[in-house]
């Protein structure tokens, strides 16, 4: 999964953002071209996290009308509106958790398992990722999240924070810890 | 929450099939439903809305029942107490009514508006990491944070993490840290260069060292200004002495603590 390219905007890009977001407050309606733009990552922030396709969808919808609902809520504050939805997004997820009307999942790929194999200067077999693989299943849900957009989806420190309500350095912290959880499951 | 479902290499969607079912229509017909205030919904001139009438108009008709049969009770019992005491009958006598139950003044509660909290928060703006003396948010500052063990490197068997002083996280000495051996991990594989993140006494500064191990300028600077504050050492690049294949060594963070 790459980096996500459209947090790192241009000042015109979130000029034109701000501006969607400015007509979407006095007409839902504006609100379409932000709709466009988020859909697809937002919807794959959710399909990352479960197993159902259909369901992921269904969230989706409802984040954006959660967002819509409350528009009026958000203000600028040098923090990119996508930030604000994958918070909706997060909530909702969980919710639907809760709900059960979805499963926690986690979705990898062998490559993330190879870097991280890599990383903890193991050898590269499959013995040996199918126990990473194991392992991951058996950290908390706190240090999945992190493992998965630091390590899975290549997310920033400074965008895990904003996702998270944490600074960046936290967000770096907290990462770092994750994985050293991860690295002792692995090396029991 | 339940167990966690794991799959691996689970087929990608493509953008194009992701974007096949964006449907903002719907999304926006769901929020304005959404929004709509009960009493202009179909659904209150509808089934729901007919049920409570009717539920009200019958609880009302019931109440004025009970309140009839409970005068006729009372007048039938009054009857028997009359025929009981003859002397009494005699006499013309008004019927007493059942007083009505008393009507409790309830008191009435504003209701409390929930204050939902915004979903932004303030942001201070954080920097990146640079070669160079970088500004930390005022809000982030070095504290002493304690960790439970210092977790040490086995001499016995090959490392799977680099260390100094035969730390390779949390508290550690200041004459461990600064070890003539520098950082090291396994005999054949040395470690050329590496990132250092510490406190100058003004900036957080974040230096990029060529060698395993640490200058003296920054020794100074962390004997003076990080001692039981956390620092960290990332980007630790080796290479092995024989093959000559480079190695990313796992980062490490420590506490430096007085000897």
């Amino acid at each position: 999964m790459t980096v996500n390219p459209l947090y790192h905007q241009t000042s015109d890009r979130l000029n034109e953002e701000l501006g969607w977001i400015r007509e979407a407050k006095s007409d839902p309606r504006s609100f379409g071209p932000l709709y466009k733009k988020y859909h697809e990552q937002i919807f794959r922030y959710i399909y990352q996290r479960m197993d159902d396709e259909e369901t992921a969808f269904d969230i989706t919808s409802q984040v954006f009308i959660k967002a819509m609902k409350n528009l009026n809520k958000y203000e600028y504050r040098g923090v990119p509106f996508s930030s604000w939805l994958y918070r909706i997004a997060k909530s909702e997820l969980y919710q639907s958790f809760r709900d059960r009307k979805s499963s926690r999942t986690i979705c990898v790929e062998s490559m993330n398992l190879f870097e991280m194999i890599e990383e903890m200067e193991e050898e590269d077999s499959t013995e040996n990722k199918n126990k990473l693989f194991s392992c991951l299943r058996l950290l908390k849900d706190e240090d999945l999240q992190l493992i998965e957009m630091r390590y899975f989806e290549k997310r920033s420190y400074r965008e895990i924070g904003e996702i998270l309500d944490i600074t960046e350095n936290n967000a770096k912290v907290k990462s770092f810890r994750a994985l050293e959880k991860l690295k002792k499951l692995f090396l029991k | 929450m339940e167990k966690i479902k794991a799959i691996l290499d689970r087929e990608k969607m493509s953008t194009e099939q992701i974007e096949a079912k964006q449907d903002f229509d719907k999304v926006l017909k769901l929020y304005n439903k959404s929004t709509t205030t009960f009493y202009k919904s179909p659904w209150f001139y509808g089934p729901v809305g007919l049920a409570t009438i009717g539920t009200v108009v019958a609880l009302t008709t019931m109440g004025n029942n009970n309140a009839d049969q409970n005068e006729m009770l009372s007048k039938k019992k009054f009857d028997q107490i009359l025929d009981k005491n003859p002397i009494i009958r005699s006499h013309s006598i008004s019927i007493a009514k059942i007083p009505d139950s008393d009507i409790v003044e309830t008191t009435k509660y504003k209701a409390v508006e929930k204050n939902l909290k915004p979903l932004t928060k303030m942001v201070s703006s954080s920097s990146e990491l640079k070669m160079e003396t970088v500004k930390m948010p005022e809000d982030v500052k070095s504290k002493p944070v304690s960790l439970n063990e210092v977790k040490k490197v086995s001499t016995t068997k090959r490392n799977s993490m680099p260390s100094i002083g035969g730390v390779y996280t949390g508290k550690i000495k200041i004459d461990a840290l600064f070890d003539e051996n520098g950082i090291v991990y396994n005999e054949d594989i040395i470690v050329k260069s590496y990132t250092i993140r510490f406190h100058d006494g003004k900036d957080e500064r974040s230096v990029l060292v060529n060698g395993k191990t640490i200058p003296f300028e920054i020794k100074k600077s962390i004997s003076e200004y990080n001692i039981n504050s956390m620092i960290f050492i990332t980007d630790i690049r080796a290479i092995h002495n024989v093959t000559g294949k480079e190695y990313l060594l796992s980062s490490m963070n420590f506490i430096p603590i007085n000897n």
